[in-house]
């Protein structure tokens, strides 16, 4: 893959970093679940505009700063529910047009990474969560 | 028969996941307490946490699949629904209109059939979320108000779309509409409205498109 052009590297570092940005948003009260669920309309964006290697190249350099926020369960959250699934997203909108499928491709992929990733890592990273109290 | 009387067991570690949001409490408890200095309030709060902790596992315990489908389906559609208004605004593309969004009559059968199975097993034992049901008919209400309660979101959405017909044809700004529909999220009998609406769309046909379609 090369990049030929400066403009699509600077649009998607961009489209990356508003999506930590607004899953930042993610402790704060009452609305912060909502906001963050909106992280993942910038990865839609770059999955229909530049293709899946660009995407999962933006994924990994996203995750890596938000590990660095929120550690290992907030990357694992952020990848399986926000990250992937805007990824999926934005490649069925390209590929068919049909909206129930795409809904429904998508919600099924995002539930698979949760269940494979979170679900049986959970354990390990049970102390990695953030507490209200600690 | 036995492998689907487990079938709370496979794979899925609801202990764990159990453990790990019971430790988020005593802590969000432990950190209430401090702050706190009349021994009264103190009781009421650990009465008020661990009321909510074991509600909160018996929640778990019963619905787990489909709080994991639904908050995967409610990502899914708010995401597509934003990317509605990006792509038309940034990329000039319009895609599926949401107002339009309609289910089949036949989608409602499977909920209709595991309310009917629901009210069996409710008739039968005692399936209250207090008491879960044990053996055979407690994997059969567990798979039952599992379909409901994931089931059930579809016809939400259609109620929604019927809504944001009507409100998009009466002119009102579409910030105002998500906030409407955040808010009917937030109120139960807001949401128990739009699931009737969406329930009923299929045979009265509110938006007319029926018509528009023949048309």
């Amino acid at each position: 893959m090369t990049f030929s052009n400066n403009k699509e590297l600077t649009q998607g570092a961009l489209l990356c970093a508003l999506s930590v940005i607004i899953f930042s948003c993610f402790p704060i009260p009452f609305i912060g679940n909502l906001l963050s669920a909106f992280s993942a309309v910038p990865f839609i964006l770059i999955a229909y505009k530049f293709g899946i290697k660009f995407t999962l190249i933006s994924i990994l350099s996203t995750s890596l700063i938000v590990s660095q926020i929120f550690g290992p369960a907030g990357t694992i959250l952020f990848i399986c529910f926000f990250a992937l699934t805007g990824g999926i997203l934005g490649a069925l909108i390209k590929i068919t047009k049909n909206p129930g499928e795409t809904i429904l491709l998508a919600s099924l992929s995002s539930v698979f990474f949760f269940l494979d990733f979170f679900a049986n890592n959970i354990k390990y990273i049970r102390y990695q969560i953030p507490c209200s109290g600690t | 028969m036995q492998i689907i009387s487990n079938i709370s067991d496979i794979r899925f570690p609801v202990q764990e996941l159990n453990t790990t949001f019971k430790a988020q409490i005593e802590a969000g408890k432990a950190k209430s307490l401090a702050e706190l200095k009349n021994e009264e309030d103190k009781e009421k709060l650990n009465k008020i946490y661990s009321d909510f902790s074991n509600n909160f596992s018996l929640m778990l315990k019963n619905f787990y699949p489909s709080l994991f489908i639904l908050a995967s389906i409610i990502t899914t559609v708010i995401n597509y629904a934003l990317s509605i208004f990006f792509f038309y605004h940034i990329y000039g593309i319009k895609l599926y209109s949401f107002n339009k969004y309609r289910l089949s009559w036949y989608y409602g059968i499977p909920i209709i059939i595991a309310i009917i199975l629901y009210e069996f097993c409710v008739i039968n034992f005692d399936a209250s979320l207090s008491t879960p049901p044990e053996g055979y008919y407690g994997t059969l209400y567990f798979i039952v108000i599992n379909i409901i309660a994931s089931g059930s979101i579809f016809f939400i959405f259609q109620g929604i779309a019927v809504s944001d017909y009507f409100l998009s044809s009466k002119n009102v700004i579409s910030f105002f509409r998500i906030i409407i529909y955040i808010a009917s999220f937030m109120i139960p009998p807001a949401m128990a409205f739009l699931l009737m609406l969406g329930i009923f769309d299929p045979w009265f046909d509110f938006r007319k498109l029926d018509k528009q379609e023949e048309i």
